[in-house]
Protein backbone atom coordinates (compact mmCIF):
# COMPACT_ATOMS: atom_id res chain seq x y z
CA UNK A 1 0.00 0.00 0.00
CA UNK A 2 2.75 2.48 0.91
CA UNK A 3 4.93 1.28 -1.92
CA UNK A 4 2.90 3.02 -4.58
CA UNK A 5 3.84 6.46 -3.31
CA UNK A 6 6.37 7.88 -5.74
CA UNK A 7 6.88 11.33 -4.23
CA UNK A 8 10.39 11.68 -2.87
CA UNK A 9 11.70 8.61 -4.64
CA UNK A 10 14.83 8.48 -6.69
CA UNK A 11 14.88 7.02 -10.20
CA UNK A 12 18.48 6.47 -11.34
CA UNK A 13 19.43 7.55 -14.84
CA UNK A 14 22.08 9.04 -17.06
CA UNK A 15 20.32 12.08 -18.46
CA UNK A 16 21.49 15.69 -18.54
CA UNK A 17 19.40 16.41 -15.46
CA UNK A 18 20.72 13.40 -13.58
CA UNK A 19 24.27 14.47 -14.24
CA UNK A 20 23.92 18.08 -13.17
CA UNK A 21 25.80 18.96 -10.03
CA UNK A 22 23.30 18.45 -7.21
CA UNK A 23 24.20 21.85 -5.79
CA UNK A 24 23.15 23.58 -9.01
CA UNK A 25 20.00 21.52 -9.07
CA UNK A 26 19.07 22.69 -5.60
CA UNK A 27 19.85 26.31 -6.43
CA UNK A 28 17.97 26.23 -9.73
CA UNK A 29 14.93 24.56 -8.20
CA UNK A 30 14.98 27.09 -5.39
CA UNK A 31 15.19 29.92 -7.94
CA UNK A 32 12.39 28.36 -9.99
CA UNK A 33 10.13 28.12 -6.94
CA UNK A 34 10.61 31.84 -6.34
CA UNK A 35 10.07 32.63 -10.02
CA UNK A 36 6.83 30.64 -10.08
CA UNK A 37 5.51 32.82 -7.27
CA UNK A 38 6.68 35.99 -8.97
CA UNK A 39 4.65 35.35 -12.14
CA UNK A 40 1.79 37.80 -12.51
CA UNK A 41 0.33 36.79 -15.88
CA UNK A 42 -0.02 33.89 -18.27
CA UNK A 43 2.97 34.89 -20.42
CA UNK A 44 5.32 34.77 -17.46
CA UNK A 45 3.76 31.60 -16.05
CA UNK A 46 3.85 29.99 -19.48
CA UNK A 47 7.55 30.68 -19.69
CA UNK A 48 8.26 29.05 -16.33
CA UNK A 49 6.00 26.14 -17.15
CA UNK A 50 7.89 25.65 -20.41
CA UNK A 51 11.15 25.72 -18.48
CA UNK A 52 9.88 23.07 -16.04
CA UNK A 53 8.52 20.94 -18.89
CA UNK A 54 11.86 21.11 -20.70
CA UNK A 55 13.51 19.85 -17.54
CA UNK A 56 11.05 16.95 -17.34
CA UNK A 57 11.59 16.13 -21.03
CA UNK A 58 15.38 16.01 -20.89
CA UNK A 59 15.33 14.04 -17.66
CA UNK A 60 13.88 11.16 -19.76
CA UNK A 61 11.58 10.17 -16.91
CA UNK A 62 8.35 8.71 -18.17
CA UNK A 63 5.42 11.13 -18.19
CA UNK A 64 3.28 8.46 -16.62
CA UNK A 65 5.60 8.40 -13.64
CA UNK A 66 5.78 12.17 -13.28
CA UNK A 67 2.03 12.59 -13.42
CA UNK A 68 1.38 9.69 -11.09
CA UNK A 69 3.28 11.83 -8.56
CA UNK A 70 0.71 14.57 -9.14
CA UNK A 71 -2.16 12.17 -8.58
CA UNK A 72 -2.18 12.51 -4.80
CA UNK A 73 -2.32 16.29 -5.19
CA UNK A 74 -5.13 16.48 -7.74
CA UNK A 75 -7.55 17.14 -4.91
CA UNK A 76 -5.58 20.13 -3.65
CA UNK A 77 -5.35 21.50 -7.18
CA UNK A 78 -9.08 20.98 -7.70
CA UNK A 79 -10.04 22.64 -4.43
CA UNK A 80 -7.81 25.66 -5.03
CA UNK A 81 -9.24 26.15 -8.52
CA UNK A 82 -12.82 25.68 -7.36
CA UNK A 83 -12.34 28.28 -4.63
CA UNK A 84 -11.28 30.76 -7.30
CA UNK A 85 -14.37 29.94 -9.37
CA UNK A 86 -16.69 30.41 -6.40
CA UNK A 87 -15.22 33.38 -4.63
CA UNK A 88 -13.44 35.47 -7.20
CA UNK A 89 -16.01 38.18 -7.93
CA UNK A 90 -13.87 40.40 -10.16
CA UNK A 91 -14.63 40.85 -13.85
CA UNK A 92 -17.75 39.87 -15.76
CA UNK A 93 -20.05 37.10 -14.69
CA UNK A 94 -20.09 34.35 -17.31
CA UNK A 95 -23.26 32.58 -16.20
CA UNK A 96 -25.18 32.03 -12.97
CA UNK A 97 -26.39 28.72 -11.65
CA UNK A 98 -27.76 29.13 -8.16
CA UNK A 99 -25.08 30.89 -6.19
CA UNK A 100 -22.39 29.57 -8.53
CA UNK A 101 -21.49 32.56 -10.69
CA UNK A 102 -18.01 32.27 -12.15
CA UNK A 103 -16.48 35.40 -13.64
CA UNK A 104 -14.02 35.55 -16.51
CA UNK A 105 -11.30 36.69 -14.14
CA UNK A 106 -12.24 33.89 -11.78
CA UNK A 107 -11.81 31.29 -14.53
CA UNK A 108 -8.48 32.81 -15.50
CA UNK A 109 -7.34 32.77 -11.88
CA UNK A 110 -8.46 29.15 -11.45
CA UNK A 111 -6.47 28.03 -14.48
CA UNK A 112 -3.56 30.16 -13.30
CA UNK A 113 -3.53 28.53 -9.85
CA UNK A 114 -3.74 25.04 -11.30
CA UNK A 115 -0.79 25.62 -13.63
CA UNK A 116 1.18 27.24 -10.83
CA UNK A 117 0.67 24.34 -8.42
CA UNK A 118 1.51 21.82 -11.14
CA UNK A 119 4.73 23.67 -11.93
CA UNK A 120 5.68 23.76 -8.26
CA UNK A 121 5.16 20.05 -7.84
CA UNK A 122 6.80 19.10 -11.12
CA UNK A 123 9.98 21.06 -10.49
CA UNK A 124 10.38 19.82 -6.93
CA UNK A 125 9.70 16.21 -7.83
CA UNK A 126 12.17 16.56 -10.69
CA UNK A 127 14.82 17.31 -8.07
CA UNK A 128 14.10 14.27 -5.91
CA UNK A 129 13.42 11.94 -8.83
CA UNK A 130 16.80 12.61 -10.43
CA UNK A 131 19.06 13.03 -7.40
CA UNK A 132 19.92 10.29 -4.95
CA UNK A 133 19.07 11.23 -1.35
CA UNK A 134 22.71 10.95 -0.31
CA UNK A 135 23.84 13.35 -3.00
CA UNK A 136 21.05 15.68 -2.09
CA UNK A 137 22.01 15.95 1.56
CA UNK A 138 25.66 16.09 0.61
CA UNK A 139 24.95 19.06 -1.64
CA UNK A 140 22.83 20.72 1.02
CA UNK A 141 25.65 20.33 3.49
CA UNK A 142 28.02 22.07 1.13
CA UNK A 143 25.62 24.85 0.29
CA UNK A 144 25.07 25.46 3.99
CA UNK A 145 28.69 25.04 5.03
CA UNK A 146 29.23 28.79 5.54
CA UNK A 147 26.82 28.47 8.47
CA UNK A 148 29.32 26.21 10.23
CA UNK A 149 31.27 29.39 11.00
CA UNK A 150 28.28 30.51 13.03
CA UNK A 151 28.56 27.25 15.01
CA UNK A 152 25.58 25.64 13.27
CA UNK A 153 26.29 21.87 13.28
CA UNK A 154 25.82 21.56 9.53
CA UNK A 155 27.62 18.25 9.16
CA UNK A 156 25.71 16.60 11.98
CA UNK A 157 22.39 17.81 10.63
CA UNK A 158 23.24 16.58 7.15
CA UNK A 159 24.33 13.19 8.50
CA UNK A 160 21.08 12.88 10.45
CA UNK A 161 19.14 13.70 7.31
CA UNK A 162 21.11 11.21 5.23
CA UNK A 163 20.48 8.44 7.73
CA UNK A 164 16.80 9.32 8.07
CA UNK A 165 16.33 9.28 4.29
CA UNK A 166 18.27 6.06 4.00
CA UNK A 167 15.96 4.32 6.44
CA UNK A 168 12.63 5.48 5.09
CA UNK A 169 12.38 2.66 2.51
CA UNK A 170 13.55 0.17 5.11
CA UNK A 171 10.84 1.25 7.52
CA UNK A 172 8.22 1.21 4.79
CA UNK A 173 9.19 -2.34 3.81
CA UNK A 174 9.24 -3.40 7.41
CA UNK A 175 5.81 -1.91 8.11
CA UNK A 176 4.44 -3.81 5.16
CA UNK A 177 6.01 -7.04 6.31
CA UNK A 178 4.88 -6.65 9.91
CA UNK A 179 1.33 -5.90 8.81
CA UNK A 180 1.35 -9.06 6.72
CA UNK A 181 2.85 -11.09 9.55
CA UNK A 182 0.25 -9.95 12.05
CA UNK A 183 -2.54 -10.38 9.54
CA UNK A 184 -1.35 -13.94 9.12
CA UNK A 185 -1.97 -14.33 12.86
CA UNK A 186 -5.49 -13.09 12.39
CA UNK A 187 -5.04 -9.40 13.20
CA UNK A 188 -7.79 -7.39 11.57
CA UNK A 189 -6.65 -3.90 10.65
CA UNK A 190 -9.15 -3.11 7.96
CA UNK A 191 -12.59 -3.45 9.46
CA UNK A 192 -14.28 -2.13 12.55
CA UNK A 193 -14.50 1.35 14.08
CA UNK A 194 -11.51 3.67 14.04
CA UNK A 195 -10.43 3.14 17.66
CA UNK A 196 -10.41 -0.64 17.12
CA UNK A 197 -8.34 -0.28 13.98
CA UNK A 198 -5.93 2.03 15.80
CA UNK A 199 -5.57 -0.56 18.54
CA UNK A 200 -4.98 -3.24 15.93
CA UNK A 201 -1.88 -1.30 14.87
CA UNK A 202 -0.12 -1.93 18.21
CA UNK A 203 1.21 -5.34 17.12
CA UNK A 204 2.79 -3.53 14.15
CA UNK A 205 4.06 -0.40 15.90
CA UNK A 206 5.73 -2.08 18.87
CA UNK A 207 8.02 -4.34 16.83
CA UNK A 208 8.57 -1.50 14.34
CA UNK A 209 10.03 0.68 17.11
CA UNK A 210 11.93 -2.16 18.74
CA UNK A 211 13.54 -3.03 15.42
CA UNK A 212 14.25 0.62 14.58
CA UNK A 213 16.14 1.04 17.86
CA UNK A 214 18.01 -2.21 17.31
CA UNK A 215 19.03 -1.00 13.87
CA UNK A 216 20.02 2.41 15.18
CA UNK A 217 22.33 0.82 17.77
CA UNK A 218 23.84 -1.50 15.18
CA UNK A 219 24.47 1.43 12.85
CA UNK A 220 26.04 3.46 15.66
CA UNK A 221 28.37 0.58 16.55
CA UNK A 222 29.28 0.07 12.89
CA UNK A 223 30.06 3.76 12.49
CA UNK A 224 32.18 3.82 15.62
CA UNK A 225 34.04 0.71 14.52
CA UNK A 226 34.99 2.62 11.41
CA UNK A 227 36.23 5.52 13.54
CA UNK A 228 33.51 7.94 12.56
CA UNK A 229 33.94 11.05 14.68
CA UNK A 230 31.83 13.73 13.03
CA UNK A 231 32.67 16.29 10.41
CA UNK A 232 36.03 17.72 11.47
CA UNK A 233 38.89 16.79 9.18
CA UNK A 234 36.90 14.41 7.01
CA UNK A 235 37.65 14.30 3.32
CA UNK A 236 35.16 13.30 0.69
CA UNK A 237 34.75 10.32 -1.56
CA UNK A 238 32.93 12.34 -4.19
CA UNK A 239 34.29 15.73 -5.06
CA UNK A 240 31.65 17.89 -6.68
CA UNK A 241 32.73 20.01 -9.59
CA UNK A 242 30.68 22.39 -11.65
CA UNK A 243 30.79 21.70 -15.38
CA UNK A 244 29.38 22.90 -18.70
CA UNK A 245 25.99 21.44 -17.89
CA UNK A 246 25.75 23.63 -14.86
CA UNK A 247 26.79 26.69 -16.88
CA UNK A 248 24.08 25.96 -19.46
CA UNK A 249 21.48 25.48 -16.77
CA UNK A 250 22.39 28.65 -14.90
CA UNK A 251 22.25 30.65 -18.13
CA UNK A 252 18.86 29.22 -19.01
CA UNK A 253 17.54 30.01 -15.55
CA UNK A 254 18.84 33.56 -15.74
CA UNK A 255 17.20 34.00 -19.15
CA UNK A 256 13.89 32.71 -17.81
CA UNK A 257 14.14 35.05 -14.84
CA UNK A 258 14.79 38.02 -17.12
CA UNK A 259 11.88 36.97 -19.35
CA UNK A 260 9.52 36.76 -16.39
CA UNK A 261 10.48 40.19 -15.13
CA UNK A 262 9.92 41.65 -18.60
CA UNK A 263 6.57 39.91 -19.06
CA UNK A 264 5.47 41.01 -15.63
CA UNK A 265 6.24 44.61 -16.56
CA UNK A 266 4.79 44.64 -20.07
CA UNK A 267 1.63 42.58 -19.66
CA UNK A 268 -1.35 43.07 -17.42
CA UNK A 269 -1.49 41.01 -14.24
CA UNK A 270 -4.06 38.21 -13.95
CA UNK A 271 -3.99 37.90 -10.20
CA UNK B 1 -8.44 -37.28 -7.65
CA UNK B 2 -5.86 -39.84 -6.68
CA UNK B 3 -3.72 -37.22 -5.00
CA UNK B 4 -5.18 -35.81 -1.84
CA UNK B 5 -4.35 -32.14 -2.28
CA UNK B 6 -5.20 -29.59 0.38
CA UNK B 7 -3.95 -26.53 -1.51
CA UNK B 8 -3.83 -26.18 -5.27
CA UNK B 9 -2.27 -23.34 -7.25
CA UNK B 10 -3.59 -22.95 -10.75
CA UNK B 11 -1.59 -20.62 -13.00
CA UNK B 12 -0.76 -18.23 -10.19
CA UNK B 13 1.08 -15.09 -11.33
CA UNK B 14 2.16 -12.11 -9.29
CA UNK B 15 3.99 -8.91 -10.24
CA UNK B 16 5.38 -6.37 -7.77
CA UNK B 17 4.99 -2.70 -8.60
CA UNK B 18 3.27 -3.22 -11.92
CA UNK B 19 3.25 -0.03 -13.98
CA UNK B 20 6.36 1.42 -12.31
CA UNK B 21 9.98 1.20 -13.44
CA UNK B 22 10.53 -1.24 -10.56
CA UNK B 23 8.26 -3.93 -11.97
CA UNK B 24 9.28 -7.44 -10.91
CA UNK B 25 7.47 -10.55 -12.07
CA UNK B 26 7.85 -12.66 -8.94
CA UNK B 27 5.52 -15.54 -9.87
CA UNK B 28 4.95 -16.72 -13.39
CA UNK B 29 1.94 -18.98 -13.76
CA UNK B 30 2.70 -21.40 -10.95
CA UNK B 31 0.93 -24.75 -10.78
CA UNK B 32 1.47 -26.62 -7.55
CA UNK B 33 -0.42 -29.15 -5.43
CA UNK B 34 0.30 -29.37 -1.74
CA UNK B 35 -0.54 -32.88 -0.53
CA UNK B 36 -2.43 -33.29 2.70
CA UNK B 37 -0.52 -34.50 5.73
CA UNK B 38 2.90 -34.27 4.14
CA UNK B 39 5.84 -31.97 4.67
CA UNK B 40 6.55 -30.11 1.44
CA UNK B 41 9.75 -28.14 1.09
CA UNK B 42 10.05 -25.18 -1.26
CA UNK B 43 13.63 -24.64 -2.21
CA UNK B 44 15.23 -22.15 -4.53
CA UNK B 45 17.67 -19.32 -4.79
CA UNK B 46 17.16 -16.01 -3.02
CA UNK B 47 14.74 -13.98 -5.14
CA UNK B 48 13.25 -17.01 -6.87
CA UNK B 49 9.81 -16.18 -5.51
CA UNK B 50 9.38 -18.57 -2.58
CA UNK B 51 8.23 -15.97 -0.07
CA UNK B 52 5.85 -14.46 -2.59
CA UNK B 53 4.40 -17.87 -3.38
CA UNK B 54 3.62 -18.75 0.23
CA UNK B 55 1.94 -15.39 0.77
CA UNK B 56 -0.48 -16.18 -2.01
CA UNK B 57 -1.36 -19.45 -0.24
CA UNK B 58 -3.10 -17.71 2.65
CA UNK B 59 -4.53 -14.78 0.67
CA UNK B 60 -2.10 -12.18 2.04
CA UNK B 61 -1.32 -11.54 -1.61
CA UNK B 62 -3.90 -11.83 -4.29
CA UNK B 63 -2.56 -13.29 -7.52
CA UNK B 64 -2.78 -11.04 -10.60
CA UNK B 65 -4.09 -14.04 -12.46
CA UNK B 66 -4.74 -17.65 -11.60
CA UNK B 67 -6.38 -19.20 -8.59
CA UNK B 68 -5.41 -20.65 -5.24
CA UNK B 69 -7.78 -23.35 -4.05
CA UNK B 70 -8.04 -24.55 -0.46
CA UNK B 71 -9.86 -27.88 -0.34
CA UNK B 72 -11.22 -27.07 -3.77
CA UNK B 73 -12.58 -23.59 -2.97
CA UNK B 74 -11.08 -20.35 -4.26
CA UNK B 75 -9.59 -18.57 -1.25
CA UNK B 76 -9.89 -15.16 -2.88
CA UNK B 77 -13.60 -15.58 -3.64
CA UNK B 78 -14.52 -12.82 -1.16
CA UNK B 79 -13.16 -10.91 1.84
CA UNK B 80 -14.53 -13.37 4.37
CA UNK B 81 -12.95 -16.37 2.69
CA UNK B 82 -9.64 -14.53 2.52
CA UNK B 83 -9.69 -13.96 6.28
CA UNK B 84 -10.96 -17.45 7.07
CA UNK B 85 -8.15 -19.09 5.18
CA UNK B 86 -5.59 -17.36 7.42
CA UNK B 87 -6.75 -19.47 10.34
CA UNK B 88 -6.53 -22.65 8.30
CA UNK B 89 -3.24 -21.83 6.62
CA UNK B 90 -0.89 -20.48 9.29
CA UNK B 91 2.04 -18.54 7.91
CA UNK B 92 5.17 -17.83 9.88
CA UNK B 93 7.33 -15.21 8.21
CA UNK B 94 11.09 -15.18 7.95
CA UNK B 95 12.79 -13.93 11.16
CA UNK B 96 9.47 -14.24 13.05
CA UNK B 97 11.16 -13.11 16.27
CA UNK B 98 11.08 -9.58 14.85
CA UNK B 99 7.31 -9.53 15.14
CA UNK B 100 7.04 -10.31 18.86
CA UNK B 101 5.26 -7.45 20.57
CA UNK B 102 3.34 -8.47 23.70
CA UNK B 103 4.44 -7.85 27.26
CA UNK B 104 4.76 -11.54 28.07
CA UNK B 105 5.59 -14.68 26.15
CA UNK B 106 2.23 -16.19 27.06
CA UNK B 107 0.27 -13.23 25.70
CA UNK B 108 2.29 -13.21 22.51
CA UNK B 109 1.62 -16.86 21.79
CA UNK B 110 -2.06 -16.30 22.65
CA UNK B 111 -2.43 -13.45 20.11
CA UNK B 112 -3.35 -15.73 17.18
CA UNK B 113 -5.78 -18.02 19.04
CA UNK B 114 -7.48 -14.96 20.57
CA UNK B 115 -7.96 -13.44 17.13
CA UNK B 116 -9.66 -16.65 16.11
CA UNK B 117 -12.28 -15.94 18.74
CA UNK B 118 -11.60 -19.05 20.84
CA UNK B 119 -12.81 -19.12 24.44
CA UNK B 120 -10.34 -18.65 27.28
CA UNK B 121 -9.96 -22.34 28.06
CA UNK B 122 -9.19 -23.27 24.44
CA UNK B 123 -6.75 -20.39 24.11
CA UNK B 124 -4.97 -21.59 27.25
CA UNK B 125 -4.85 -25.17 26.00
CA UNK B 126 -3.53 -24.11 22.57
CA UNK B 127 -0.85 -21.91 24.11
CA UNK B 128 0.36 -24.66 26.43
CA UNK B 129 0.37 -27.23 23.63
CA UNK B 130 2.33 -24.94 21.33
CA UNK B 131 4.81 -24.02 24.05
CA UNK B 132 5.36 -27.71 24.77
CA UNK B 133 6.05 -28.35 21.08
CA UNK B 134 8.41 -25.40 21.07
CA UNK B 135 10.21 -26.73 24.12
CA UNK B 136 9.49 -23.53 26.01
CA UNK B 137 9.23 -23.99 29.78
CA UNK B 138 6.07 -22.71 31.38
CA UNK B 139 8.19 -20.62 33.71
CA UNK B 140 9.11 -18.48 30.70
CA UNK B 141 5.45 -17.56 30.19
CA UNK B 142 5.62 -14.49 32.42
CA UNK B 143 8.82 -13.17 30.90
CA UNK B 144 9.01 -10.45 28.28
CA UNK B 145 9.63 -12.01 24.88
CA UNK B 146 12.45 -9.51 24.41
CA UNK B 147 14.39 -11.12 27.27
CA UNK B 148 14.60 -14.55 25.63
CA UNK B 149 17.67 -15.87 23.84
CA UNK B 150 17.76 -15.76 20.04
CA UNK B 151 16.75 -19.40 19.59
CA UNK B 152 14.03 -19.14 22.23
CA UNK B 153 12.61 -16.02 20.60
CA UNK B 154 12.43 -17.83 17.28
CA UNK B 155 10.67 -20.80 18.84
CA UNK B 156 8.26 -18.57 20.77
CA UNK B 157 7.37 -16.78 17.55
CA UNK B 158 6.80 -20.05 15.68
CA UNK B 159 4.73 -21.27 18.63
CA UNK B 160 2.55 -18.19 18.14
CA UNK B 161 1.54 -19.57 14.74
CA UNK B 162 1.34 -23.21 15.85
CA UNK B 163 -1.02 -22.17 18.65
CA UNK B 164 -3.61 -21.42 15.99
CA UNK B 165 -3.48 -25.15 15.11
CA UNK B 166 -3.64 -24.44 11.40
CA UNK B 167 -4.44 -27.27 8.99
CA UNK B 168 -1.43 -26.15 6.96
CA UNK B 169 1.58 -24.65 8.69
CA UNK B 170 3.90 -22.64 6.47
CA UNK B 171 7.33 -21.58 7.69
CA UNK B 172 9.55 -19.22 5.73
CA UNK B 173 13.21 -20.12 6.26
CA UNK B 174 12.63 -21.25 9.84
CA UNK B 175 16.31 -21.87 10.51
CA UNK B 176 17.78 -18.74 8.88
CA UNK B 177 20.38 -17.04 11.01
CA UNK B 178 20.43 -19.67 13.78
CA UNK B 179 23.43 -21.62 15.07
CA UNK B 180 23.48 -25.41 14.54
CA UNK B 181 21.87 -26.08 17.91
CA UNK B 182 19.13 -23.54 17.21
CA UNK B 183 18.53 -25.08 13.79
CA UNK B 184 18.20 -28.54 15.28
CA UNK B 185 15.77 -27.29 17.92
CA UNK B 186 13.68 -25.60 15.27
CA UNK B 187 13.52 -28.66 13.03
CA UNK B 188 12.77 -30.93 15.99
CA UNK B 189 9.93 -28.62 16.79
CA UNK B 190 8.52 -28.86 13.29
CA UNK B 191 8.87 -32.63 13.31
CA UNK B 192 7.10 -32.88 16.67
CA UNK B 193 4.29 -30.68 15.36
CA UNK B 194 3.80 -32.89 12.34
CA UNK B 195 3.96 -36.12 14.27
CA UNK B 196 1.73 -34.83 17.05
CA UNK B 197 -0.99 -33.37 14.85
CA UNK B 198 -0.66 -35.05 11.46
CA UNK B 199 -1.20 -31.66 9.80
CA UNK B 200 0.29 -30.45 6.56
CA UNK B 201 3.53 -28.49 6.70
CA UNK B 202 5.30 -26.36 4.09
CA UNK B 203 8.81 -25.17 4.77
CA UNK B 204 10.80 -22.73 2.69
CA UNK B 205 14.52 -23.19 2.67
CA UNK B 206 17.56 -22.85 0.54
CA UNK B 207 19.50 -25.51 2.37
CA UNK B 208 19.24 -28.98 0.88
CA UNK B 209 20.71 -30.56 3.96
CA UNK B 210 17.85 -29.22 6.05
CA UNK B 211 15.04 -30.33 3.81
CA UNK B 212 16.43 -33.75 2.95
CA UNK B 213 15.92 -34.89 6.53
CA UNK B 214 12.49 -33.43 6.97
CA UNK B 215 10.56 -33.28 3.73
CA UNK B 216 8.31 -35.79 1.99
CA UNK B 217 8.01 -33.67 -1.14
CA UNK B 218 10.29 -31.06 -2.62
CA UNK B 219 9.33 -28.28 -5.01
CA UNK B 220 12.23 -26.46 -6.60
CA UNK B 221 11.32 -22.85 -7.38
CA UNK B 222 13.19 -21.06 -10.09
CA UNK B 223 12.50 -17.58 -11.45
CA UNK B 224 8.91 -17.63 -10.32
CA UNK B 225 8.14 -21.11 -11.65
CA UNK B 226 8.13 -24.61 -10.20
CA UNK B 227 11.12 -26.18 -11.95
CA UNK B 228 11.03 -29.65 -10.35
CA UNK B 229 8.49 -31.27 -8.06
CA UNK B 230 8.57 -34.72 -6.54
CA UNK B 231 9.72 -36.91 -3.70
CA UNK B 232 13.14 -36.37 -2.20
CA UNK B 233 14.57 -39.20 -4.32
CA UNK B 234 13.01 -37.93 -7.51
CA UNK B 235 14.20 -34.39 -7.00
CA UNK B 236 17.74 -35.28 -6.00
CA UNK B 237 18.05 -37.58 -8.99
CA UNK B 238 18.05 -34.36 -11.04
CA UNK B 239 21.29 -33.37 -9.38
CA UNK B 240 22.91 -32.07 -12.58
CA UNK B 241 19.90 -29.88 -13.36
CA UNK B 242 19.89 -28.60 -9.79
CA UNK B 243 23.57 -27.78 -9.93
CA UNK B 244 22.77 -25.65 -12.97
CA UNK B 245 20.38 -23.67 -10.77
CA UNK B 246 23.03 -23.14 -8.17
CA UNK B 247 21.42 -25.68 -5.86
CA UNK B 248 23.36 -28.70 -4.79
CA UNK B 249 22.36 -32.03 -3.33
CA UNK B 250 23.07 -32.44 0.40
CA UNK B 251 26.64 -32.57 1.61
CA UNK B 252 26.37 -36.26 2.64
CA UNK B 253 25.03 -37.18 -0.79
CA UNK B 254 28.03 -35.58 -2.42
CA UNK B 255 30.41 -37.40 -0.09
CA UNK B 256 28.76 -40.80 -0.51
CA UNK B 257 28.62 -40.29 -4.30
CA UNK B 258 32.34 -39.57 -4.27
CA UNK B 259 32.97 -42.68 -2.16
CA UNK B 260 30.94 -44.78 -4.58
CA UNK B 261 32.92 -43.39 -7.48
CA UNK B 262 36.05 -44.37 -5.58
CA UNK B 263 34.82 -47.96 -5.40
CA UNK B 264 32.97 -48.22 -2.10
CA UNK B 265 29.76 -50.15 -2.88
CA UNK B 266 27.34 -47.72 -1.26
CA UNK B 267 23.74 -47.60 -2.42
CA UNK B 268 22.37 -44.64 -4.36
CA UNK B 269 20.25 -41.95 -2.83
CA UNK B 270 21.69 -41.27 0.58
CA UNK B 271 20.43 -37.93 1.83
CA UNK B 272 20.81 -37.93 5.57
CA UNK B 273 23.63 -38.46 7.99
CA UNK B 274 21.98 -41.43 9.70
CA UNK B 275 21.35 -43.18 6.37
CA UNK B 276 25.00 -42.66 5.46
CA UNK B 277 26.18 -44.04 8.78
CA UNK B 278 24.00 -47.16 8.43
CA UNK B 279 25.14 -47.74 4.88
CA UNK B 280 28.82 -47.32 5.78
CA UNK B 281 28.48 -49.80 8.64
CA UNK B 282 26.77 -52.27 6.29
CA UNK B 283 29.59 -51.97 3.75
CA UNK B 284 32.19 -52.31 6.45
CA UNK B 285 30.60 -55.50 7.78
CA UNK B 286 30.23 -56.92 4.27
CA UNK B 287 33.86 -56.24 3.51
CA UNK B 288 35.04 -57.98 6.67
CA UNK B 289 32.90 -60.99 5.81
CA UNK B 290 30.46 -60.32 8.60
CA UNK B 291 33.14 -60.38 11.28
CA UNK B 292 33.22 -56.61 11.97
N1 LIG C 1 7.83 -6.11 -1.54
C1 LIG C 1 8.45 -6.23 -2.70
N2 LIG C 1 8.46 -5.24 -3.61
C2 LIG C 1 9.06 -5.37 -4.80
N3 LIG C 1 9.69 -6.47 -5.20
C3 LIG C 1 9.73 -7.51 -4.35
C4 LIG C 1 9.11 -7.45 -3.05
N4 LIG C 1 9.31 -8.63 -2.42
C5 LIG C 1 10.01 -9.38 -3.28
N5 LIG C 1 10.27 -8.73 -4.43
C6 LIG C 1 10.97 -9.27 -5.59
O1 LIG C 1 10.28 -10.42 -6.03
C7 LIG C 1 11.18 -11.47 -6.34
C8 LIG C 1 10.86 -12.69 -5.51
O2 LIG C 1 11.10 -12.40 -4.16
P1 LIG C 1 10.82 -13.41 -2.98
O3 LIG C 1 9.48 -14.01 -3.16
O4 LIG C 1 11.08 -12.68 -1.71
O5 LIG C 1 11.94 -14.51 -3.21
P2 LIG C 1 12.59 -15.55 -2.20
O6 LIG C 1 11.74 -15.63 -0.99
O7 LIG C 1 12.66 -16.81 -2.98
O8 LIG C 1 13.96 -15.04 -1.88
C9 LIG C 1 12.56 -10.91 -6.10
O9 LIG C 1 13.09 -10.53 -7.34
C10 LIG C 1 12.35 -9.72 -5.21
O10 LIG C 1 13.31 -8.74 -5.47
MG1 LIG D 1 12.29 -15.21 1.00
Amino acid sequence: MFRDITIGRFFPGESFVHRLDPRSKILVVFAALILIFLCRNFYALGLVFLFVLTGVLISRLSFKLIFSGLKTLYIIIAITSLLQLFYNKQGEVLFTWGFFAPTDKGVAAAVFMAVRICSLILISSLLTYTTSPTLLTDALERLLSPLAKLKVPVHTLAMMMTIALRFIPTLVDETDRLMSAQKARGADMETGPLHRRAKAMIPVLVPLFVNAFRRAFELAYAMECRCYHGGDGRTRLRVMKLGWRDAVTFTATAAVAAGIILFNIYFEAVI
Amino acid sequence: MEKNSIIECRGVSFTYGSGTPFEVRALDSVDLDIEKGLITALIGHTGSGKSTLIQTLNALMKPDSGKVLYEGADINANKASARDVRFKVGLCFQYPEHQLFESTVYKDIAFGPKNMGLDEASVDRNVRDAAALAGLDEELFGKSPFELSGGQKRRAAIAGVMAMKPEVLILDEPSAGLDPAGRRDTFDMIRRYREGTGKTVIIVSHSMDDVAELADRIAVVRRGKIAIYGTVDEVFSHSAEMAGMGLSVPEVTRITDALRAAGVPLKHGIYTLSEAAEELIRCYRQKNGGRG
